[in-house]
This record gives C-alpha cells, sequence and structure tokens, in this order.
C-alpha cells in the first residue's frame, strides 16, 4: 500500500477540523461570536492572514475562549509553528477540559511532530468525546497501522496485530486497516482471522488484486483449495502477466489434482519470467506423480542449473531415482538434498526407504525417525499459533481440535 | 474424462424389516466413544444359504460419564442386533432367541468359526471389555469370553480372525485405539458450538493383541511373544499376503501415526515393515488419521494392494504392491486423490459392483468432528457415500452422482460390511452410521456382465478359509483374491469371493492354495453360480441359494 506523506495528512486533517469544530456546535452551548465564525471559514478558505487577525481580536475581548484558542492552535500548526499550536491547544482544553475538538487537534499535532505515544491518548480521549469524527479515527488508526509495521518489522507480530485489532475497532471502514490486520495475521498462520479481513476489505475496495491474491493465500493456507484457485484465478483477471500468481494458480490446480490445469499454470509462468526455479520444481513434482521420471528428472536439474542447492528439487531427482530402483544414485542426491535442508521431512523418508531398499535397515529406521520427528515438531509449531490466536483454548495440544 | 458404468444401489432397509439405530449416545463433553460408531457384519449364522446382518450398538453414557466407567447396555436400544434373512428375503430381529444382545459400549465385529464346528462364530469388541460368542448351531450363542481368554481391555475397535501359524484354527487380532478414559478434557476453543473431538495426539497409543487359538476353546494371548505390540493407534484391520510367502500378513489402519504392516515371518513372529515397505505414509511421507482399510488386489496383477481411508485434505491412501516386497503410494497417480481430497472414510471395500472384472471401490463417508463446518466451511460432517469404477487398474472414476439416489444422501456413516445380500450375483452392502440408522443397499446395477461366487470350505485348513488366495482365470485375463471375513472399518463382511467375469460365461481356470499349503485347481467353471468347494475335493458344489433370489 502507498503511504502518503505526513504533510498532506496534517494539512488535510486540520482543514477539516476547521470545518467541523466550526459546525459541530451542539445545542446549549453559547452560541459563537461572529466574529469567530469569519475567521474560521477564512481559515478553512486557507485565508490566514485574516484568520489570524480575527482570532487575535476575539482572544484580545475574551481570553477564555476556547474555540477561539482552538482555531489558533490550528492556525500555528498550519504555520508550523508546533509550540505554539500545541500550547494554544492545552489553554483551550484548560479552559473546557471536554472539548474534544482540541484533544483531537492535540492528537493530529503530536503525530505530525512525530509523537505517537502523546498523540494516541489525545486522539482516544478526542473520540471518546466525539466517537463521530472521523478525522480523528483516521488519525489513530493511521498511527496504529504505523506502530504494526514497526512491530511486524521487529518480528513482533503478536503486537502488530493486537495494534490493528484497535485500529478495526476505531477505523471499522478502512480497507487499508483491513488488509494489513489481515496479512499480519495471514504470517502468524491465523487463518480464521485473516481471512475475513481480507474479504472485509474487498467489500470496502471491490477488485483490490492484492486483497483478493491474499485471500487466495488465506484459502490455500486453510486447505480451501477450490476457493484459492477462484481467487487467483480472479486476480490473474486483472493481472494477466504476473508470473507469481500464475505459479499461485499452479499450487491451488496442484493440490486439487488437477494436474494437467496446474502443469498450464506453471508453463505460463515459466514463459513469463524464463528465469526461476519456482515453477520448474512444481514441473518435476508434477511429472514425479504422474511416474514421467524423464520429465521430472529435466526439470529438476533445470532448477539445480539455476540453484545447486534447491533442496526440494535434490529431493525430487533423489525419489525418481528411488522410483526406477536406482538406489545408489536416490542415496546420494537425497543425502544432498538434507545437507541443502536438513529439516527436509520428504528428502529423510525417501532416503530411508531408499536405504529400506538397499538393506539398511538401520539407516533406514534412523530416517524414518528423523521424518517422524521433523513432523511432529511442524504440528507442535501449528499449535503453538493457534494457543497463540486463541489463549482461551485449553493450554495442551488439545488446542488444535480435532483429529 | 474417461466415462465409467454407472452402478445402482437402492437403500431397501425399511422394505426388508429392519429397524436399527445406532446409539452414540453424544454428550456435551464429546467423548472420542461417541464419534467412532460401532460396526456390522454380514454373515449366515444358521448356514441357509442367505446372509443375515448384525448391528454392533453403543450404550447410555452419562453427561458427564465418571473417569473409569464401563459403560453398560441398560436398556434394549442399546442392544446390538442381529437380523435373521427369512426365505423371502425379509429380515426378524432375532437377538434376544440369538442371545446376542450384548455388554458395553460395542465396537467391531468379527466373523470366524473358530471352532471349526461348521457354524460362525462371533467376535464383538468394545470398549472396556470384548466379548466372543459361540454359535451353539440352533440359532443361538454362548458367551464364552471367560473361559475363552479373549475380553482383552481398552478400547478395542476392529477385530480379525486368521489363521496366522496355519494351523488349521482361526487365531485372533483386536485392534486398539489408545489410551482412553472418560476424562473430561476440553478440546477447540471455548465458544459455544466450538467444542470438539479431542485430536489422538493427546493420548498415549495402545498395541494391538494378538490371540493364538489354541484348540480347545481357549486362546491365549501372544502379542509380545509374536511382536505384534508396538504402540498402535489401530482403527481398521485387514488380512493378506502381501509377499506370497504363505503366511498371512497384518494391517493396521493407524489413526495420525504410521500405518501398520505386520508381515507373518511363519515361525510365530511378526516384523512390522510398515515405513520400510513404503506403505506407512502418504507420498510426501506425512502421517494421515488411517481408518478403515481394504487388502486387495484392484489392479490384478495377482499381488494383493492397499486403501485406508483418512480424513478430508488428506486424500485416501492406496498402495500399489510392487510384489517385491514392497509398496508405490499411488493415489494421485490412479486419480484417487482428486477423487478423496474433500471426503473423510471409514468402511471401504474394493467390490467389483458390475462384474466386469475389475474390483471398483465403494467408501462410506463423514468427518469425525461433528462441528467440522465451524472451523472448515468446506468440509462437511455428514456425507454421501462414494462409488469409484476401477478403469482396468489403471485409475477410478467417480460415478456416485449416477449410481442411485443413495449416493446424494448425506450421512454420518462409519461402518459398512459387503456381501451378496439377495444371492444375484452382485455384491450389496450394510452400513451402520454414528447415531443414525442402520441402512441395507442393494446393488441393482444394470449389467449383463457374468460373476461367480466361491465358497471354500476348509477341512485341513481352518473351515472357513480364512485367508485361502484364489486366482481365477477368465478370456479376459486373471482375478486374485483372498478369503478373509475382515476388512472396512469394525465390520465384517460375506467370506464368500465374489468374482465379476465381464463378458465371459466361465472361468478357465480357478488356482486356490489354501491356507494348508495344499493347491487346488478346478479348470472350466461355469459362471453365475455360487459354488461351495471343499479343501481336496475335486467336485464342487452348487450353493442352494445360487442365482435364486431375486432382488426385490
Amino acid at each position: 500500500m502507498k503511504v502518503l506523506g505526513k504533510e498532506t495528512i496534517v494539512v488535510g486533517i486540520f482543514v477539516l477540523c476547521v470545518s467541523q469544530a466550526v459546525s459541530a456546535q451542539t445545542p446549549g452551548q453559547p452560541s459563537v461570536n461572529p466574529l469567530l465564525q469569519d475567521a474560521a471559514q477564512s481559515l478553512a478558505a486557507g485565508n490566514l492572514e485574516r484568520a489570524e487577525n480575527e482570532l487575535l481580536s476575539v482572544l484580545a475581548s475574551t481570553p477564555t475562549d476556547y474555540r477561539a484558542l482552538n482555531f489558533l492552535g490550528l492556525l500555528r500548526a498550519q504555520q508550523q509553528r508546533n509550540a505554539e499550536a500545541e500550547q494554544l491547544f492545552r489553554q483551550a482544553l484548560g479552559v473546557q477540559p471536554d472539548f474534544a475538538s482540541a484533544h483531537i487537534n492535540l492528537g493530529l499535532l503530536y503525530a505530525q511532530m512525530g509523537q505517537p505515544g502523546t498523540a494516541i491518548p489525545q486522539l482516544e480521549e478526542g473520540l471518546r468525546l466525539a466517537p463521530d469524527r472521523s478525522d480523528a479515527a483516521n488519525a489513530l488508526a493511521g498511527i496504529w497501522r504505523q506502530q504494526a509495521r514497526e512491530a511486524e518489522s521487529r518480528g513482533n507480530l503478536e503486537k502488530a496485530l493486537s495494534i490493528l485489532l484497535q485500529a478495526k475497532k476505531v477505523a471499522p471502514d478502512d480497507p487499508d486497516v483491513e488488509y494489513e490486520f489481515g496479512m499480519v495475521a495471514l504470517s502468524m498462520s491465523l487463518l480464521p482471522d485473516a481471512i475475513p479481513a481480507f474479504q472485509q476489505t474487498l467489500v470496502l475496495r471491490h477488485d483490490d488484486a492484492n486483497a483478493i491474491y491474499a485471500l487466495g493465500r488465506a484459502y490455500m493456507e486453510s486447505s480451501d483449495f477450490e476457493k484459492a484457485r477462484q481467487q487467483f484465478a480472479k486476480y490473474l483477471e486483472l493481472n494477466p502477466s504476473d508470473a507469481t500468481a500464475h505459479y499461485a494458480l499452479g499450487m491451488a490446480l496442484s493440490a486439487l489434482e488437477r494436474a494437467g490445469e496446474a502443469r498450464t499454470e506453471f508453463e505460463k509462468s515459466v514463459s513469463l519470467m524464463p528465469v526461476q526455479t519456482e515453477s520448474y520444481f512444481r514441473l518435476g513434482v508434477l511429472d514425479l506423480q504422474s511416474k514421467n521420471f524423464d520429465a521430472a528428472e529435466k526439470n529438476f536439474e533445470h532448477v539445480l542449473g539455476r540453484d545447486p542447492k534447491h533442496a526440494g528439487s535434490l529431493a525430487g531427482l533423489g525419489r525418481a531415482k528411488f522410483e526406477q530402483k536406482r538406489y545408489s544414485e536416490a542415496a546420494d542426491l537425497l543425502l544432498e538434498a538434507i545437507s541443502s535442508n536438513d529439516k527436509l521431512r520428504e528428502a529423510h523418508y525417501y532416503l530411508g526407504l531408499t536405504y529400506s531398499r538397499m538393506g539398511r535397515k538401520e539407516d533406514a529406521d534412523q530416517q524414518f525417525a528423523i521424518a517422524t520427528r521433523l513432523e511432529h515438531e511442524e504440528t507442535e509449531r501449528q499449535r503453538t499459533v493457534v494457543r497463540i490466536l486463541n489463549p482461551e483454548s485449553a493450554a495442551g495440544p488439545e488446542a488444535q481440535p480435532q483429529k | 474424462m474417461p466415462t465409467a458404468p454407472p452402478g445402482y444401489f437402492v437403500d431397501v432397509t425399511e422394505k426388508l424389516g429392519i429397524h436399527f439405530q445406532q446409539q452414540a449416545s453424544k454428550t456435551t463433553k464429546k467423548y472420542l466413544l461417541e464419534t467412532m460408531g460401532s460396526g456390522v457384519a454380514l454373515f449366515d449364522y444358521d448356514n441357509d444359504g442367505r446372509l443375515d446382518i448384525f448391528f454392533a450398538n453403543g450404550t447410555r453414557l452419562d453427561d458427564p460419564t465418571p473417569k473409569g466407567t464401563v459403560p453398560k447396555k441398560d436398556d434394549p436400544k442399546y442392544w446390538n442386533r442381529l437380523y435373521h434373512q427369512k426365505p423371502d428375503g425379509t429380515f426378524e430381529d432375532v437377538t434376544e432367541k440369538a442371545g446376542l444382545a450384548g455388554f458395553g459400549y460395542s465396537t467391531g465385529v468379527a466373523v470366524g468359526d473358530y471352532d471349526n464346528d461348521g457354524f460362525e462364530d462371533l467376535y464383538v469388541a468394545g470398549y472396556g471389555r470384548s466379548t466372543l460368542y459361540h454359535n451353539n448351531g440352533d440359532g443361538t450363542f454362548t458367551d464364552v469370553t471367560a473361559s475363552a481368554g479373549v475380553g482383552g481391555s481398552g478400547w478395542m475397535t476392529s477385530a480379525a480372525w486368521v489363521d496366522y501359524d496355519n494351523d488349521g484354527r482361526l487365531d485372533l487380532v483386536v485392534a486398539r485405539y489408545m489410551q482412553w478414559d472418560f476424562d473430561d478434557i476440553y478440546c477447540g476453543h471455548r465458544e459455544a458450538g466450538f467444542r470438539s473431538y479431542c485430536h489422538p495426539d493427546l493420548f498415549k497409543p495402545e498395541s494391538l493383541l494378538l490371540f493364538h487359538n489354541d484348540g480347545n476353546g481357549k486362546f491365549t494371548e501372544v502379542s509380545h511373544q509374536a511382536g505384534v505390540d508396538k504402540p498402535a493407534k489401530g482403527l481398521g484391520l485387514a488380512i493378506g499376503d502381501y509377499d506370497h510367502d504363505g503366511w498371512m500378513d497384518i494391517l493396521l489402519a493407524n489413526d495420525s501415526i504410521p500405518e501398520y504392516l505386520f508381515h507373518n515371518r511363519g515361525n510365530g513372529k511378526f516384523e512390522e515393515i510398515g515405513l520400510a515397505s513404503g506403505a506407512g505414509l502418504d507420498g510426501n511421507g506425512s502421517t494421515f488419521a488411517g481408518m478403515g482399510v481394504d487388502f486387495e488386489d484392484y489392479n490384478n496383477d495377482g499381488w494383493p494392494d492397499i486403501i485406508i481411508t483418512d480424513l478430508a485434505n488428506q486424500r485416501y491412501a492406496l498402495y500399489a504392491n510392487l510384489k517385491d516386497g514392497s509398496f508405490d503410494y499411488s493415489t494421485s497417480a490412479t486419480g484417487l486423490g482428486a477423487n478423496s481430497l474433500l471426503h473423510s472414510g471409514w468402511g471401504v471395500r474394493f467390490l467389483d459392483y458390475d462384474n466386469d472384472g475389475w474390483k471398483d471401490l465403494l467408501i462410506v463417508q463423514s468427518h469425525v468432528m461433528d462441528t467440522i463446518e465451524v472451523n472448515e466451511p468446506n468440509l462437511h460432517y455428514r456425507e454421501s457415500p462414494l462409488l469409484l469404477h476401477n478403469q482396468e487398474g489403471k485409475s477410478f472414476v467417480d460415478v456416485s452422482a449416477v449410481s442411485g439416489e443413495i449416493f446424494h444422501e448425506q450421512w454420518a456413516a462409519r461402518s459398512m460390511a459387503v456381501g451378496d445380500i439377495n444371492n444375484d450375483g452382485k455384491v450389496d452392502a450394510v452400513v451402520s452410521s454414528v447415531d443414525g440408522p442402520g441402512r441395507v443397499l442393494l446393488n441393482q446395477t444394470a449389467t449383463r456382465n457374468h460373476w461367480l461366487t466361491l465358497m471354500l470350505v476348509g477341512t485341513r485348513s481352518n473351515r472357513d478359509a480364512i485367508g485361502a488366495q484364489v486366482r481365477i482365470s477368465t478370456t479376459a485375463g486373471d482375478q486374485f483374491a483372498t478369503v478373509t471375513t475382515t476388512s472396512s472399518y469394525q465390520s465384517s463382511g460375506d467370506k464368500r469371493l465374489h468374482f465379476g467375469l465381464g463378458p465371459a460365461a466361465e472361468a478357465r481356470e480357478i488356482e486356490i492354495r489354501w491356507p494348508s499349503g495344499f493347491d487346488q485347481q478346478l479348470k472350466n467353471v461355469k459362471g453365475d453360480q455360487i459354488l461351495v468347494i471343499t479343501e481336496g475335493k475335486s467336485d464342487p458344489t452348487q450353493s442352494s441359494q445360487s442365482g435364486g433370489i431375486s432382488t426385490r
């Protein structure tokens, strides 16, 4: 997502604040001084000089006019005289502690000054007093999005997620907040949270290609391959030349065991981006599944030509040799795959099978044990994530429902 | 997409007078026992030539049920039920007369004539205790569990009769699921409607039980001596001689750990070779929730292959026998992966529904978790059965949609037994569901293909001939099958071997390798009949029921 410049946001927000502040007179409040009203309009129109004169005039006669103090603060903020602006907003709040606009403007000012921690309580208080102030909500959401991005970049996904949850509450109609929440949730494999977030993004912003693609990814991870396929296909309608998306669609089709269509997508990906490894690798896997070992080896070797340490392709090549009963070659390749990635469960499993065929029972058992341990560790990692998502769930592995 | 002839299966349960309802006794505690179902058996207990039906049943479960409880059948609705098939093809409930009401929460059923007296006996597995019923030959059974010493312990699931040492007497194998009790363990999200059954990983494994038949009505548990006491999470059981060494091997479908294949070494000992043989994991080296199982030759190469059903997104595991002691994971290559991706299967059998000479697949389905839609809306708790046509051993094509109404109904099915209930030469099925009705499905597929059903009677071998390996040759090629009552999930099927002959009106040759080691050959055997072949006797006899019952 493209992030708007700070200046743009601040100026826009302050202009909006003026008009909202003028129109937000509530019954029971003293009637607004016509001079003040004129000042507000001048301010909104960008006539700062006239507004300043009028506001100073009001304050000369009534130094405690909190609305005039607030408007003058706005004016100073637009003049980048931040210290004075801060002082004026605080003066206004000193006179009228429940004056929402001043809280909000002070919050916006702190945000502009790069002090989000100080801005947040002011914006929150402003929103508490004036829940309809979308400028405050958007600003608060903007700050939280930024904080979430920072937390994410530090690898603290849980914090990012909790910050974005807050942002969703104050800005429920903000597609960026929804999308970013979805992306963090997806990174944490919190699919029941990621999927509705992307769906909501698309409700708020139809044909958002990034959200469509992300939704496809989330469906893939939740093993809802048909829905993933639909999303990737929809994305490709918008971006037909995206090689990565053709690859993703190929993956969904592979998972659906629609090998022919999957092959077509991988081939499209290769034709759009010939310098890559993954589509060739997937083509090799499809060849392996259809027992076309020559073609499988060719595709795996293509990958290895570009990335000699590609563990998946080394394992695939080893598996092809295993299937052809060329056990010695298979063992060498599978060992190479493991030295490239010792967490590759499939390589350990097929090395175990290979050793078994070679009569090396103890070696085989050792590899099977590693493969089993790796699968167990993968399962445990998934459960840890589920526990993070659902702290209310049972604390043990039972948090993972059913079989 | 390749074309395949449709089948036609019809639910005739009501018409035949069967009114069975499995009582799962669902609780708010989501005790795992509630969702695993009870078994079903098809067998001829009174030797009248017609298959009878036995349904196992649950018990009342309190909510909560105290830990350590062994539930009891304290109301007739919890009874197991025996339905006798009358000459007109309808059934009558003879449970009380037979003395088979049962005890405890019943799970699997295994049929076998363990004392070779010519009458089929019944083993009913259960939670906490299993029961062996001796068939008295007069329509009644006697509980001989205590004297036989086969009560077992723990949560027993499927059971199998097999003469593992070829001494002419059937031994008993009993699968056990896990070390489980009525603990109140909360699984799933703590939100109304989200509580789920717990993952088996939470519970410790439990080993198989192997009871050697000592020949005097007594059995000795030899699990440890025989080497089958490897910790397991067993659900489905099947037997077959995967390496043609003349000794029956045991296949155990495990839930979420590697599948076990116990190779019978012929010296009273077994070696577990599931992983080493390539039949322990899926093609990616992943475990899956093995539930139902069958161990038959689907590609007519003469060697038994394996299918194991599991949960949605795991794909049913098909292993082709490579004839060298190993198996090849063939799920994707045969199209079974695409056909099973979103399904959860329990009872499964290779059966030739259209008698074309190739064993097809009938699978009953349902997710284990009745709240699955809450977490995964694309999956379903209740599912239709699945009928897959075998395309000459190369692939399977889904013909369910065009094979009758039952394939459009949604059941919480678990167990399934198959057999030719009306002796019309087409294999039928009986299905039991969790907390649902038992169903009888008659195969009324329109076909002109011929068939041949063989009932083998052992003399030196066990009388049921369980473990006999039969090859028949027709103009279309060879077929191979093993006599067994055990396969599927917690169920026991027709021991008679059924062969579709396709357009061939006769089998040119039948070769039988009896468990005793005796080889027997028959030439030019006419099709469309049920033939009784006795070990060592050269002249087979036609069954009195052969081809004589019309479909209703």
